[in-house]
């Protein structure tokens, strides 16, 4: 059994003259969460693409579960993906289709209507079973895209953008089930949520422009990104700026408006190891005892890291 | 990709479903629609002159047989014409001895349709082979591009091969073609045994059925054409467009080209059209020779349209 779930070596394809994936490579681990991102054309969903054998790679390998994709029967009911944009079939009812996919999994009728029943309900599709997909609204057909994705028990999970256009609500059903199924699944996603890629995975690759710019934990690569988001009791004076910009331990401040700032902490000025939660705790409390002084009352206050700011400095897509 | 993924309970699924979503998507139904009306229309033209003099034969008390063997010879030029031969006045003089014309194989093959069968029902076939390759066109060019187009195909390629995604549909639409054509001769049958009472039941049943058989056997190789097309091409539309452009395209060419240069109607063997009408030939072996040919259009078709499908971006 091989050590990894996913393998990516040497991923080239052109799609004319556009490098759509550039020599990309980067390994998933077994039962792990991992996030793709990239800006829009990225090469996200060419690569997920490849990786269910949909399309086929100018050269390089991609390998799921030790078996090569161009050999993807052998993956048939261990790996199963939400491709973006398929559409289903839209005169039929959602329950016979999933059955469908349910018997093609070798599942006696019986079986596979229960699978697919207990499914619908756990997306939160149970009573429109027997509507058909025309009749569903944009949020219930990427929800029905999840159920078929869930279905079974696959070993490997694709998930192209599984949140795009639900509410927030639906959106938190489904990381909740994503996160449930890690104990029995290895799940790539792709996302444009930085937010939520951050709260799911552990490790993350970067892509831009076909070419992969970042890999690692996400622990790792938010390290770059720590951040405090506060809301004062009233917005802040240049010279207030000027004072909190001073200590070593903030880069730049963000004013987001309405007594709402980020201020960007300094990744050199801590030290990377046990110190380095004492280091931040010493920013902190010299942060907050120059927002006291300057009679300035923090109302809401959050520690965090942030993806969205690597993100953007990989991609070139940031301001510094 | 291969053969060896073929598994006959995934073929079995994938035809089924097919067939269903192809009748609840409504293309399914136009084609229904189509074969009827076509077939329907096509006999009520070759029986409308019967029911008439029938209606008509108080005054001039003609028999059934009578009645049927002036219409027949009415008949018997387009027929032959059809059959590929020439008419009684294209022929040399020196062929139109009545002897000549007993040797004549389009005569005799006339003869075998008009005489010795139900010519009525042979009438309706013989016209149904022209019109069954436009009509498969209609019902058999969204056997994938839809599918590939809305990337819904993309629900099922981690569930089964594409060989049998490829094979099931290929399926699918014979299974829907042998449906409809059993429907319609079926309808004919009927009418003419129960309106007409001009042919025996027995007569009308056995050359009914080899007519359905005919039928499929015509319409099966331009089936796999159509899906090779459709595997091809993403649009339905576009895929409908080119399908029904080149099995219309060859039959026109080879009739014209051959005026100016004789060779040019080879043409029409680049389809079944060169060799279809030999199913209804009264010597086996041409029957025989036309099913095998027939077959062999249908696993070239299918050959190629499966390579292509097993190796595009899907």
């Amino acid at each position: 059994m091989t050590e990894h779930a996913v393998g990516i070596h040497k991923l080239c394809r052109n799609f004319g003259q556009i490098k759509a994936l550039d020599n990309v490579s980067f390994t998933v681990k077994r039962q792990s969460i991992f996030g793709l991102l990239g800006p829009n054309g990225a090469g996200k969903t060419t690569l997920f693409s490849i990786a269910a054998n949909f399309i086929h790679a100018d050269s390089g390998q991609v390998e799921i579960l030790g078996v090569d994709v161009q050999q993807i029967a052998q993956l048939q009911g261990r790996l199963s993906i939400l491709p973006q944009d398929a559409l289903f079939q839209r005169n039929v009812p959602i329950l016979e289709q999933l059955v469908f996919f349910r018997l093609l999994d070798g599942r006696t009728r019986s079986e596979a209507v229960g699978e697919v029943k207990k499914t619908l309900e756990m997306v939160g599709l149970g009573e429109f079973m027997n509507r058909r997909v025309h009749s569903l609204s944009h949020g219930m057909i990427k929800r029905l895209g999840v159920a078929q994705a869930f279905l079974g028990n696959p070993e490997v999970i694709l998930l192209d953008e599984p949140t795009s256009g639900l509410d927030p609500a639906n959106a938190r059903q489904i990381r909740d089930l994503i996160r449930e199924l890690q104990s029995r699944a290895t799940i790539l996603i792709s996302s444009h949520n930085l937010a939520e890629i951050q709260e799911l995975c552990d490790h993350v690759a970067i892509l831009d422009q076909g070419k992969l710019v970042a890999a690692g934990s996400v622990a790792e690569i938010t390290r770059a990104g720590r951040k405090i988001d506060v809301r004062l009791s009233r917005p802040l004076l240049y010279h207030e700026i000027t004072r909190l910009s001073a200590p070593q331990g903030i880069r730049h401040i963000t004013d987001s408006g309405a007594g709402r700032y980020t201020f960007h902490i300094n990744v050199s000025a801590l030290e990377a190891g046990e110190n380095e939660a004492e280091a931040m705790d010493q920013i902190i409390r010299q942060f907050l005892r120059d927002l006291l002084d300057m009679d300035l009352i923090p109302r809401e206050f959050r520690e965090g890291t942030s993806l969205e700011e690597h993100f953007l400095k990989v991609t070139g897509k940031g301001g510094d | 990709m291969s053969f060896r993924e073929l598994q006959l309970r995934h073929l079995r699924l994938i035809s089924l479903y097919g067939a269903r979503y192809v009748i609840r998507g409504g293309a399914g139904l136009v084609y229904i629609m189509l074969v009827l009306s076509c077939g329907l229309i096509t006999a009520h033209i070759i029986l409308l002159p019967v029911e008439q003099e029938a209606k008509e034969k108080t005054g001039v008390e003609l028999t059934d047989k009578e009645m049927l063997d002036h219409l027949v010879e009415v008949a018997r030029p387009a027929v032959q014409w059809m059959l590929g031969g020439k008419t009684k006045n294209e022929r040399p003089v020196m062929e139109r001895s009545a002897g000549n014309e007993k040797e004549d194989p389009e005569i005799r093959w006339a003869a075998y349709l008009l005489d010795e069968k139900p010519a009525l029902l042979s009438a309706v076939i013989l016209i149904m082979f022209y019109f069954t390759p436009f009509l498969v066109a209609l019902g058999s060019f969204n056997q994938y591009s839809g599918d590939i187009q809305s990337k819904g195909l993309r629900y099922q390629l981690l569930r089964t091969s594409r060989t049998n995604i490829y094979f099931g549909r290929f399926l699918a639409a014979v299974f829907y073609t042998v449906f409809v054509n059993a429907i319609l001769i079926i309808i004919i049958v009927l009418y003419l045994g129960l309106k007409l009472d001009i042919y025996a039941w027995s007569a009308l049943a056995r050359w009914g059925l080899w007519g359905i058989l005919a039928l499929i056997a015509v319409s099966i190789p331009y089936i796999a054409f159509c899906g090779w097309i459709s595997s091809m091409i993403d649009s339905p539309f576009g895929s409908m467009t080119i399908s029904s452009i080149v099995i219309s395209a060859i039959p026109l060419f080879a009739l014209f080209g051959r005026a100016t240069w004789k060779p040019a109607s080879s043409i029409c063997y680049a389809l079944p059209w060169g060799i279809q009408n030999y199913i209804l030939h009264p010597d086996w072996t041409w029957v025989l020779g036309s099913l095998a040919a027939c077959g062999g259009y249908t696993i070239l078709f299918l050959l190629l349209g499966h390579h292509h499908f097993t190796k595009r971006d899907l």
